[in-house]
């Protein structure tokens, strides 16, 4: 079995304005990381909003009373840093990595941005382009991607998870500066946030140092959380699509399954590398080495905090029948439900789970990013240290029931993407 | 409440870890560097048989050697293999360089062993079967043929052509009737001849201790033989380096790939680090002139940045962009100003203080992990670099002035010694390429047209 892994030792405090703040102190590189994960994601939007989320991840760069418009980037760069941010359905998060000397740099940037965001009609009208153009790029252009957004909204009846993170055109562009404002005033908060801070600092100083430049930003109306139950499925859905960008025909499967962090979260995981991860995983060696009838495959939960989705991706060879190629997926399914999987394949897995925990942890900021995950995804921080565990102790008769609770025939939907004929 | 950028506080240097080397008896040289914070160890193994090596008309030798060594030993089938390293979460990659070819693999320590012994055994006994040399070359075939229709490719191969001259380090790709000729018996005696320990170097960073890491080389390569390494590889001569124009014609192409570039010293050579300054304030990153000139104020590009490369015998100072086919002889002409703008005036302050904290920064970045650090000693070991190279390397960057960018600037950025490469439709392009000397245009086959 496995070396130990050292315990994630950190510390966690509260300033008096709700900032949540974690510290793990990492004297081994002199980096530090600074990352500030707010809990606000497209779950959070109300409709007619959507998109919002993710607009805002924009304007964080846009400049606050003391920054212009893309100093923030700059300032980390000139310092010898790096950063970057994200928006997904649960959270946004912001961070960089700087030389540790520049610890205030980086506590002063994210407080800056908190406090004091210069949302304007310019800059507003600008960053909504932005994103517009960034729609076109990144899904409209791309082959499925309009495939990729269609998914949640076929699968999840809520709304909160159902609309898709980029947002609705229409709602973009009806989008009001006043909108904007007030949506930062909800969420972008102190008490509806997370710092953490990872690698080389004092961990007293670098508390007071929070408090200094965090400390003073007031205390505002705690955003709620989403409602994010989904009811339970009663029939197959089904929606087939015409792809004019895609070469290759491709199944998207999904199953519900319940939240990240639960049981069956670490019992799908592992199945699914059983089933996808590498050439000798069960349904790359039937159907894509045996008998060439897919050209690519992956699976896995979809990592939402809430009620989540067992995705299973299959991108078809040329000249296979995807409706053939589904009916051997689905009967890999049913195996799985009723056959325990082999003590060699369930080792397997462990091994490369654990091989990607730990590798997860090489960098300290990795293990900041990860510290925030479980504060916001799980309001438990400390269960970082227990997840490895959980893997482990999985059995080969949990993966079956798991398995037997998920793939049934009414828990699942489907599109199929055709491309447009020649 | 603050209203300016904090200062940084004082810098907390880094030393560089200690990495002592061994020298089995088979000449292989074994370097370990013992970081523990997670169980984790990233092995590098680089043999002395690069692009360069093959001969000019067999480029296609040491290519399909390195990647035949996973499908298959005396004793392991390709899908052994294949599962074994699954089974482990044993991560493995393989790449061939101009001067070396090189083994990667990463594992949780408790399947070192196993790792280690599966490197050894595919380093030793390639099988290299008839049947699995066909296959290589069905791959190897359509990659070719998709390199051959991707333009920074095609700009790269030109470059060096036209740096190189002919010279070993011009070797680039082979060609579809070089991988067609190779033959099992030609393949099987030119890799035991190249690869052998003498010219290995094998380098573990991670979860283990300096003694347990010889331990574990002695008994995974000890019985490794081959012939001695022949002296002298490559070369000595080049011709000046002059001005010259290459046009790759490529039809439809909406962009134009460009490359300026010329030669420049070795890897071990004194300016290496001073030079790096140079080359970040010209180049080297969103905050640089040629990113501000080209990108910010001209808006002809993306992205346009530079690089210096350096081998063994010789380097190479490089920029490229992907530009609009309508600014690429502006693009060209305002990457030139910005090479005479470096030998003209040395950087103002601002920009010195910048390029020597991006540096520093990247440097920091690099000590985090097992992986990147494994890699920074093992081109410490290849190129036979100084040992408080990386010791000394934050202080000789911190301690670079002005002056000396500007100095080095006037030795190695003098645009008349630049070459310029370009792929782009000729019809968009050819005439405005005039202004910089005689076009001589090639396909993309890279035969003169």
């Amino acid at each position: 079995m496995m070396s130990e892994l050292p315990c994630i030792r950190f510390q966690e405090h509260r300033l008096s304005n709700g900032l949540e703040v974690l510290l793990y102190p990492d004297e081994s590189t002199p980096l530090v990381h600074v990352t500030l994960h707010y809990r606000v994601g497209s779950s959070y939007e109300e409709p007619g909003f959507s998109g919002f989320a993710h607009l805002f991840e924009h304007m964080m760069f846009q400049g606050s009373e003391n920054l212009q418009s893309n100093e923030h980037g700059r300032l980390v760069d000139e310092a010898g840093g790096n950063w970057n941010a994200s928006t997904n359905k649960d959270r946004t998060n912001y961070y960089q990595t700087l030389p540790s000397n520049y610890l205030d740099l980086g506590l002063w940037l994210e407080a800056e941005r908190m406090s004091s965001l210069e949302v304007t009609a310019e800059n507003f009208d600008n960053q909504r382009n932005t994103v517009i153009e960034e729609k076109k790029q990144s899904y409209d252009n791309r082959p499925y991607g309009t495939a990729f957004l269609r998914f949640d909204e076929l699968v999840y009846e809520n709304w909160a998870y159902s609309h898709p993170v980029i947002g609705d055109v229409e709602d973009l562009r009806k989008a009001r500066v006043e909108d904007a404002q007030k949506f930062h005033r909800t969420h972008y908060a102190p008490d509806n946030a997370v710092l953490v801070l990872a690698g080389d600092f004092s961990p007293q100083e670098a508390l007071g140092k929070a408090e200094e430049y965090f400390g003073w930003i007031t205390h505002r109306r705690k955003s709620s959380r989403p409602r994010l139950e989904e009811p339970e499925q009663a029939s197959e859905k089904r929606l087939t699509m015409q792809d004019p960008l895609a070469v290759l025909p491709a199944v998207y499967l999904g199953y519900h399954m319940p939240t990240w962090g639960s049981e069956d979260h670490y019992a799908l995981s592992l199945l699914s590398l059983i089933l996808t991860q590498g050439e000798s995983s069960r349904l790359y060696r039937d159907l894509v080495y045996d008998r060439n009838w897919l050209g690519g495959l992956s699976s896995g939960p979809n990592n939402y905090r809430g009620p989540q989705v067992f995705r299973l991706t299959l991108l078809a060879q040329e000249g296979a029948d995807p409706g053939e190629a589904l009916k051997v997926v689905l009967e890999h399914l049913d195996e799985t439900c009723s056959r325990h999987v082999s003590d060699e394949e369930l080792e397997k897995a462990k091994n490369q789970y654990a091989y990607r925990y730990v590798s997860g942890q090489a960098k300290a900021s990795g293990i900041g990013e990860a510290l925030a995950r479980h504060a916001v995804y799980m309001d438990d921080p400390g269960a970082i240290n227990t997840q490895l565990s959980r893997f482990q102790a999985i059995s080969a008769e949990q993966l079956m029931q798991a398995a037997r609770r998920t793939f049934r025939p009414e828990n699942r939907s489907l599109i199929f993407v055709e491309p447009k004929s020649s | 409440m603050i209203k300016t950028p904090p200062p940084p506080g004082p810098v907390r240097d880094i030393a560089y870890p200690h990495a002592p080397l061994t020298c089995l008896e088979n000449g292989l040289q074994v370097a370990v560097i013992e970081k523990r914070r997670i169980p984790k160890v990233s092995i590098r193994l680089a043999v002395r048989a690069g692009q360069a090596h093959c001969p000019s008309d067999e480029l296609a030798l040491i290519p399909l050697a390195v990647d035949l060594l996973k499908e298959g030993t005396t004793t392991r089938s390709s899908a052994e293999i294949a599962d074994l390293l699954e089974g482990k979460a044993i991560q493995s990659d393989a790449d061939v360089h101009l001067e070396h070819s090189l083994f990667i693999m990463a594992c949780l320590k408790n399947h070192l062993g196993t790792a280690l012994s599966l490197l050894s055994d595919m380093i030793r006994n390639p099988a290299f079967a008839p049947e699995e040399l066909e296959k290589a070359k069905v791959r190897w075939r359509s990659d070719l043929k998709a390199e051959r229709a991707m333009p920074s490719a095609l700009a790269e191969e030109r470059a060096y052509a036209a740096l190189f001259q002919g010279h070993p380090y011009s070797h680039y790709s082979p060609t579809p009737e070089q991988l067609e000729r190779v033959e099992r018996s030609r393949l099987e005696e030119y890799y035991r001849h190249r690869f052998v320990p003498s010219r290995a170097i094998l380098v573990m960073v991670g979860d283990l201790s300096c003694e347990e890491g010889a331990a574990l080389a002695r008994r995974h390569f000890e019985d490794w033989s081959g012939p001695p390494p022949e002296p002298s590889e490559f070369p000595d001569s080049l011709p000046e380096m002059q001005r010259s124009v290459h046009l790759i014609h490529r039809p439809h192409s909406v962009q134009a790939r460009m490359i300026v570039a010329s030669r420049l010293f070795e890897r071990a050579h004194p300016h290496v680090l001073p030079f790096r300054v140079a080359n970040q304030v010209l180049g080297g990153g969103a905050s640089a002139r040629l990113f501000q000139n080209l990108r910010e104020d001209k808006g002809y590009t993306y992205g346009a940045y530079s690089h210096a490369k350096t081998f063994r015998r010789e380097g190479v100072e490089w920029i490229s962009a992907d530009v609009r086919s309508d600014a690429l002889a502006d693009a060209v002409r305002e990457s030139l100003r910005e090479l005479s703008r470096m030998c003209q005036s040395p950087p103002d302050a601002k920009e010195l203080r910048r390029a020597l904290s991006e540096l520093a920064g990247g440097f920091l970045f690099q000590l985090e992990t097992s992986a990147s650090l494994a890699t920074m000693e093992l081109s410490r070991r290849l190129y036979e670099l100084p040992d408080d190279y990386f010791g000394c390397y934050l202080q000789r960057i911190r301690s670079t002035t002005g002056e000396q960018v500007h100095q080095l600037s006037r030795r190695y950025l003098d645009p008349q010694r630049y070459i310029i490469t370009a792929v782009a439709d000729r019809s968009r392009v050819e005439d405005s390429l005039r202004e910089f000397g005689p076009v001589q245009v090639y396909d993309t086959q890279g035969n003169e047209i």
